[in-house]
């Protein structure tokens, strides 16, 4: 088997699609939040959850449409509880988004073994997936079809909306005020905007976003809910969002690198390359991404940097 | 949830234990008046009580197996059994166990290699207590211990077997079989555990026809069924019309794989066509699952202890011959496997049994000649 038939090919193109989907999504959940000033960490919980209750409201409602709104719901219910807590009771953040990713591991198994009597997974429940779409016209011409059709619905969905949360941000006036308060929460509410509303709104979207994710898991790449399936997804996502800078086009480029080294190092495993040296593929992607990402943004001023600084400078001037 | 649930179970044994404690006075002072008690300890007749504790009792996968065996005991002899689940946090272990010696069970079932240390350091301070440690071996020097582990290796070799006569089955027999002579392994981690696996596959296969290349691949993660699937689904692609998983959960995603390339799969540790019998596309791609049952060999130990066997201070190594490990039986199997490929899986069975084939094993193996096995059978 010759490494070259395995990359150059159109399928491969394809499995980097799959693999950078959920990826994309987490991405553009940390965006969101970084953009608002915040930190969501609580994004793979968040995912975990949407998977479980996608899968549940499918099987409850024999839709998979439903079992999608009925996980959006949950990933903003979830979202928005850890905004009120954070943002209005003042308790910590970070220690909040810990928290649930804690209580989400474990809790996904409870609930789960509450409706279905098992702990390892769903199989027993008739849940549904979301269908797959064939491109019209395209699904014919022989090499870009193979790569751009016949994906999964979230996926068309992901970049559908890394376009528009890209619009949302830039060019509309909610968008500007997200910044706004992201750069400044205290200038922003000097000209009268209530950063409260807008932090909760990135919070909400940050988990819709999320639960999408999740749904990609459950409903598209399996049928099932299992433990702990979205392995490390969601916090790979909010390094993404970091690497590209907390800017909707540079998370949509980081995804697909992100999502690129991991379809390399699945494919290369299947040759004669030790299999330890195949794993740090995408760790190493992500070091030197990092590094790139940057130094290229020192001439920018880091967007994320500024931001947190700002959250530090906050917290100092309310002590 | 978890933790609750056992701090229920002990403080409801600490009530058994003090209650023992004043039995046991009780005990003494009849003792102290007749010599008859000391005869009627002796002469216990029925069936032993058995405490089993394990990891997650519904993993659909090992340590369910075990906590069945329980159940079974339980309906066949009418024996006292308990299941004590806990949960993720091996730490509860030893204590647990502390607890359950000072309690009245004739024997205390551990399941999984890792709990070796805790067995030890328990059944060297309860000297009369009696423990059964399910799927690793114990050193010399504990008479109150059985131990027993599985030999997975021959396992998969009968599904490599199985394998080989699918990939150069003529499509009139199995309609989804290609002309490329490929089968793959998707494994969770490069470690022995699931070389051995491995090594038997490889074995297997080679045994039927020695053309047949064999790649191989690792999730590095037992959870991961995204993953599990675009491994297998790159092996579909790549010429394989069957991929074997012995990768947990993250095994399951190959499944997934093979129902969308309309291919092959054979399972592992629990019975995966009978876990999507909602999903018949699915399961019956799924040819066979290569089990071990636990379940069945609690009850064995407990037929034995009955029939008066002494087996604590035996450590024993279970394969085929016992029965204990053996590809599922179920109605996919026996439907979508031809006869004669059935009939010669028996024959091989018989063959491992009476050890004319010696299945090699990654234990005790140097590692680069593990890696030679595995690479050499690379397409």
């Amino acid at each position: 088997m010759r490494v070259a038939d395995l990359i150059f090919s159109s399928t491969f193109l394809a499995t980097i699609i799959r693999m950078t989907t959920p990826i994309m999504f987490a991405s553009l959940a940390g965006v969101v939040v970084a953009r608002a000033g915040m930190m969501n960490l609580a994004i793979e919980s968040t995912m975990l959850t949407g998977a479980l209750a996608g899968v549940l409201f499918s099987a409850w409602t024999q839709s998979a449409w439903l079992g999608l709104l009925g996980a959006v719901i949950v990933g903003i219910l979830l979202s928005a509880i850890i905004g009120y807590t954070a943002l209005v009771l003042k308790a910590d953040m970070f220690m909040n988004g810990v928290a649930f990713n804690l209580m989400m591991g474990g809790g996904t198994i409870f609930i789960l073994y509450l409706v279905s009597g098992s702990k390892g997974m769903s199989t027993g429940l008739l849940s549904k997936v979301l269908p797959t779409i064939h491109i019209p016209f395209i699904e014919n011409i022989p090499f870009l079809g193979e790569v751009l059709s016949g994906h999964y619905v979230l996926t068309y969905l992901a970049a559908i909306i890394a376009v528009l949360i890209h619009i949302f941000l830039i060019k509309t006036k909610l968008g500007l005020r997200l910044r706004l308060v992201g750069e400044n929460d205290q200038a922003a509410e000097s000209v009268g905007v209530n950063s409260l509303r807008i932090k909760m709104l990135a919070m909400c979207i940050s988990g819709a976003l999320a639960a999408l994710g999740g749904c990609f898991m459950s409903m598209h790449y399996v049928s099932w809910f299992q433990t702990d399936m979205t392995a490390g997804r969601g916090f790979i996502g909010m390094a993404s969002a970091a690497l590209g800078g907390a800017r909707p086009s540079g998370a949509f480029v980081a995804a697909i690198l992100f999502g690129t080294a991991d379809a390399v190092a699945i494919t290369l495993s299947m040759l004669s390359i030790p299999s330890e040296l195949v794993s740090i593929i995408p760790y190493v992607v992500t070091i030197i991404g990092l590094v790139i990402s940057t130094s290229f943004m020192k001439k920018q001023k880091g967007l994320l940097n500024r931001a947190k600084q700002n959250i530090f400078t906050v917290k100092e001037q309310k002590q | 949830m978890v933790l609750m649930h056992t701090n229920d179970k002990r403080q409801e044994n600490g009530g058994i234990s003090l209650m023992k404690r004043l039995f046991a006075i009780l005990l003494v002072l009849v003792l102290a008046f007749t010599s008859s008690a000391l005869v009627m300890a002796k002469a216990k007749e029925g069936p032993p009580s058995v405490c089993v504790v394990v990891g997650n009792a519904s993993d659909k996968s090992f340590s369910e197996s075990v906590a069945r065996g329980a159940e079974l005991v339980s309906r066949k002899y009418g024996a006292k059994t308990k299941v004590i689940e806990y949960g993720s946090d091996e730490t509860k272990v030893l204590p647990t166990l502390e607890d359950l010696s000072d309690g009245s069970w004739d024997i205390i079932v551990v399941a999984g290699y890792n709990h070796l240390e805790n067995v030890e350091d328990v059944a060297e301070r309860y000297t009369k207590q009696n423990y059964v440690l399910l799927d690793t071996q114990i050193g010399p020097g504990y008479p109150n211990v059985y131990a027993a582990d599985y030999k997975g290796n021959e396992g998969a070799f009968l599904s490599g077997a199985l394998a080989a006569m699918v990939t150069t089955a003529s499509t009139d027999e199995m309609p989804y079989a290609n002309p490329e002579k490929v089968v793959g392994f998707v494994g969770g981690m490069d470690i022995t555990l699931i070389n051995d696996f491995v090594l038997g596959y490889i074995q297997g296969v080679q045994y039927i026809d020695s053309e047949i290349k064999v790649i191989t691949s690792y999730t590095n993660s037992f959870t991961d069924a995204g993953k599990g699937k675009e491994l297998a689904a790159i092996m579909y692609r790549s010429g394989c019309d069957l991929v074997y998983n012995g990768a947990g959960g993250a095994g399951l995603g190959a499944l997934e794989a093979g129902k969308e390339a309309k291919k092959y799969s054979i399972g592992t540790d629990s019975d995966q066509a009978l876990l999507f019998s909602n999903d018949p596309e699915k399961a019956n791609l799924i040819l066979a699952s290569q089990l071990k049952s636990l379940d069945e060999h609690v009850v064995q130990l407990v037929e034995r202890i009955m029939a008066g066997e002494e087996i604590f201070g035996l450590n024993e190594s279970l394969g085929v011959a016992a029965g204990v490990i053996q590809l599922s039986d179920n109605e996919y199997y026996n439907t979508n496997v031809p006869q004669w490929m059935r009939d010669k899986i028996t024959e091989l069975e018989e063959l491992i049994t009476n050890g004319e084939i010696e299945v090699i094993t990654a234990y005790g193996m140097k590692d680069t000649d593990v890696k030679r096995i595995i690479d050499g059978a690379r397409p």
